[in-house]
């Protein structure tokens, strides 16, 4: 048992319990959905006491330094004094553009108020009426201008809004960057592994346009999944890069109905049929978690280097309210 | 003289090291159940403290982690042969580094240290 201030209360908390379900019990209000130490919006800062193990992992070293802790995923040991993480990590957005990608599928874009430093392959979370959601930066421009691929769950409490209801220029809070998968220059002839399924696909294409801008030379392979052949989107524009670029081979791939030009199969044993051989690639893996936890397991026994993968499964948010 | 931590060439050394390790217990059938389920980041971040620890460069390793990490194996029936297992594969690890047998009989009898902790005895 020990003990947790915020904003000036002080609660207990039990043994192994996390600072965000001890908070939540006392009865203060702290925005959460994930509860995998992924999605951010829990994140509070710790102002006074020993930070746990645990609860800092995937944030930037900046973060980390300023004593940002996921409080879903923080057991405190000791007394901890808590506090509402800072005003720079918020940011003013709204959407100013949309585009139908396909039946199911979005690509909204939003304007950040201020430009700053975001990656494509990055994720933000959007903040709307005490619900958050998170969504991977398919192209970052100027710093200001970020694409999300959105697809509209009946019923969300998000991803309506941003593929029908928002009308351009209504405010938005977004908050991050958040996550890792994003291309890095350092060795452009290292073979490059891409695996997503459903907008699993955004974080990829981000990744994909900064290895071909930076003139990446070594193979890359695009593997996209989908359940059936309505799933995948992007398809001529990808094919189109493929044939412009020798070195990307992009496979489009679907558990059943292949039709035309696809693969067909679970999507893990489609990349391991490509690539039986994963040594010295460096693999992106995003969407389903469930698909990226046992790609993750496969390719790094098929030889890539742990420091080699980064992955971003997409831990779902909290499902809609019945009606 | 020289610990094999330093001999492998320290810290940048290890993350290699797991790499190889890692890919072995994981393709044992005989042991790769327990690690079903598994963040392989949060793994490979803990087998790099135990191999740290075992090749003898600087860890903060304590018999109570080691017993609190695997008490929920023991309760999944986690026994001697499985503990043989691992060690069997660390040794066949620094095998593949190159490390003579005489220093890999040095590891695995630090390695043997920690066996009741982990089983919970």
């Amino acid at each position: 048992m020990t003990e947790l201030t915020y904003q000036g209360r002080t609660h207990e908390v039990a043994e192994g319990q996390t600072a965000l379900d001890a908070l939540l019990a006392a009865g203060e209000a702290i925005p959460n959905a994930c509860l995998a130490g992924a999605c951010g919006s829990c994140l509070l800062r710790v102002r006074s006491g020993e930070i746990p193990p645990g609860c800092q992992g995937g944030l930037r070293e900046a973060w980390k330094a300023l004593g940002y802790v996921y409080t879903c995923q923080c057991r405190p040991r000791g007394p901890l004094t808590l506090e509402p993480i800072g005003e720079g990590l918020w940011l003013d957005a709204a959407v100013v553009g949309r585009e139908p990608l396909s039946a199911s599928v979005t690509r909204v874009v939003l304007r950040l108020a201020e430009p700053t430093d975001l990656m494509p392959g990055q994720y933000v979370t959007l903040h709307r009426g005490g619900v958050a959601r998170s969504f991977s930066l398919a192209s970052v421009t100027d710093g200001a201008l970020l694409e999300l691929h959105v697809r509209r769950l009946p019923g969300g409490a998000m991803s309506p809004y941003l593929c029908d209801e928002a009308a351009p220029g209504e405010p938005l809070v977004v908050q991050g960057p958040f996550g890792q998968c994003v291309y890095m220059p350092d060795r452009p002839e290292q073979p490059l592994l891409l695996a997503g399924t459903g907008t699993g696909l955004a974080p990829l294409w981000g990744v994909l346009h900064d290895a071909l801008a930076a003139g990446h030379d070594g193979p890359i392979h695009l593997f996209h999944g989908a359940l059936e052949p309505g799933g995948l989107y992007l398809v001529d524009e990808l094919r189109g890069l493929a044939a412009r670029h020798p070195n990307l081979r992009y496979v489009p791939s679907v558990v059943s109905g292949a039709t035309g030009e696809m693969e067909e199969g679970p999507l893990d044993a489609v990349v391991m049929r490509h690539l039986p051989k994963t040594n010295g690639v460096r693999v992106f893996l995003c969407g389903a978690p469930e698909l990226v936890a046992l790609l993750k397991r496969k390719v790094f026994l098929a030889g890539a280097a742990l420091a080699d993968i980064a992955s971003d499964p997409f831990v779902s948010g909290a499902p809609p309210a019945k009606p | 003289m020289a610990t094999i931590y330093e001999q492998l060439g320290g810290e940048p050394a290890m993350n290699a090291a797991v790499d190889i390790f890692y890919r072995k217990v994981l393709s044992d059938d005989r042991i790769s159940q327990f690690f079903d389920g598994v963040d392989m980041d949060r793994q490979a971040s803990k087998q790099k403290a135990f191999l740290t620890m075992v090749f003898g460069g600087p860890h903060a390793y304590t018999g109570k982690d080691m017993r609190s990490a695997h008490a929920h194996l023991v309760t999944r029936g986690l026994t001697d042969a499985h503990f043989d297992a691992v060690v069997e594969n660390l040794g066949a690890t620094l095998k593949e580094l190159g490390v003579a047998d005489a220093m890999i009989a040095q590891v695995a009898a630090v390695a043997e240290s920690v066996r009741g902790d982990v089983l919970g005895r």
